[in-house]
């Protein structure tokens, strides 16, 4: 089943290739829901979000010959998604790479203590868009996109030991956050 | 596996998409260490939370494929003006191809490469020639070259990637029917003379932004000023 999902969305991707208006269309609606929304929780804004989709959008058009099929075609998508929305911040503002600040104090005993399952659900939503880029991308690419490791790994374009410590801490500056330990 | 590794990847336990041993290692390493079920909670918990925040998200504005494919037909029509500029000297062109390749084909392989060598090194030798005749020596800007009578032809500067063989820089020469009135120059630009007048501009334009499409052969292409 998954494979002949990916079959059929690899051919999509070389039916675009060659000028199929058809094809880019059935790609764009599997995919619209998942890219604005990665584009929008990454970015925060939902104008944003759209010149970012606009952009993918246009840029899978203008690289879909150059698809070759080595990756999933999701990891290929989110690929262009990551780097169009990385050039965008970066405009608004320097990134701050938290893989390499200062060490996160660990507040999971407070927490622990202060909160039941339930409230840390609640707190860590209420904290999730204070996240950095980085932290919310790789918590968006494991939990809402379902993507394994080695594909977030490629789509960040960074190592996959990285991919694992990024969402440990960013699952670390959420709880230090709820416990007033963070920023 | 060690207490370390599983506690990295239970986010991908949790999301289901590790391979079947490593799924197996962590379910046998949850059973014995409360640690870990408690980092799995926590990240169960997070989630959990980015999953209900997913939900709050909005929906993508109406319009957006329909903007995006309006900007494919510029992009298209824009493609599409290069060929009927140089429309008039396609058919011409491709003749001269044909006989160029009909020429070449019954060649053996060592007569190619003869050929080619002495061509290349015509090719340098002119271009050497013409620098050296330049009467003045000063610094060559791309605006043109000079010393170089520039006729009331149109006229380009293009420089080619390393390792592009003598024969793609002659076809390019038919394809244009142009030829080459001065280079290589210090950076290894050459100047092109056109078969159409100064005068038209537009079919300058046009073919200039055909040209800047065929980037695997060409590295910058320009007007002569």
């Amino acid at each position: 089943m998954a494979r002949s999902s990916k079959t059929t969305e690899a051919s999509l991707v070389e039916r675009t290739a060659k000028g199929d208006r058809d094809a880019f269309e059935q790609l764009y609606n599997i995919y619209r829901k998942r890219l604005f929304g990665y584009l929008f929780r990454v970015v925060g804004d939902a104008t944003g979000a759209e010149d970012l989709a606009h952009e993918v959008l246009l840029e899978i058009w203008k690289s879909a010959g150059r698809f070759e099929g080595r990756s999933k075609v999701s990891t290929w998508i989110f690929g262009i998604a990551h780097n169009k929305a990385l050039a965008a911040l970066r405009k608004r503002r320097p990134m701050v790479d938290l893989d390499d600040s200062p060490e996160i104090a660990d507040g999971r005993e407070s927490v622990e203590r202060a909160m039941e399952l339930g409230e840390m659900k609640t707190l860590f939503r209420q904290y999730l868009t204070s996240l950095s880029a980085d932290h919310r991308e790789v918590v968006e690419l494991a939990f809402l996109q379902g993507l394994s490791y080695a594909d977030c790994a490629e789509i960040l374009d960074c190592p996959v030991a990285t991919v694992k410590t990024r969402v440990f801490y960013a699952k670390q500056q959420l709880k230090n956050m709820a416990s007033g330990y963070g920023a | 596996m060690k207490h370390d590794q599983v506690i990295e990847l239970l986010p991908w336990f949790l999301n289901g998409t590790l391979a079947a041993d490593e799924q197996h290692s962590i379910e046998a390493h949850l059973e014995h260490c409360e640690e870990c079920g408690r980092q799995l909670s926590e990240f169960r918990a997070l989630s959990d939370a980015a999953a209900e925040l997913s939900d709050e998200t909005p929906e993508e504005p109406e319009g957006l494929f329909a903007r995006v494919l309006a900007d494919i037909d510029g992009l298209e029509a824009e493609a599409r003006a290069p060929t009927a500029a140089t429309a008039t000297s396609s058919g011409l062109l491709t003749r001269a191809l044909r006989g160029l390749e009909a020429w070449w084909e019954p060649l053996t392989r060592p007569t190619r490469l003869a050929l080619a060598t002495q061509s290349v090194a015509l090719i340098a030798t002119l271009g050497l020639l013409v620098t050296l005749w330049s009467p003045t020596g000063s610094l060559q800007t791309l605006s043109g070259p000079e010393g170089v009578a520039m006729s009331d032809q149109a006229h380009l500067i293009v420089g080619f990637h390393d390792g592009v063989a003598e024969l793609e820089l002659r076809e390019l020469l038919v394809e244009l029917d142009g030829q080459i009135v001065h280079g290589p120059s210090s950076i290894g630009l050459y100047t092109i003379e056109l078969s159409f007048p100064r005068r038209e501009q537009a079919r300058l334009a046009a073919l200039i932004a055909a040209l800047r499409e065929r980037s695997e052969l060409l590295r910058f292409v320009e007007p002569a000023r």
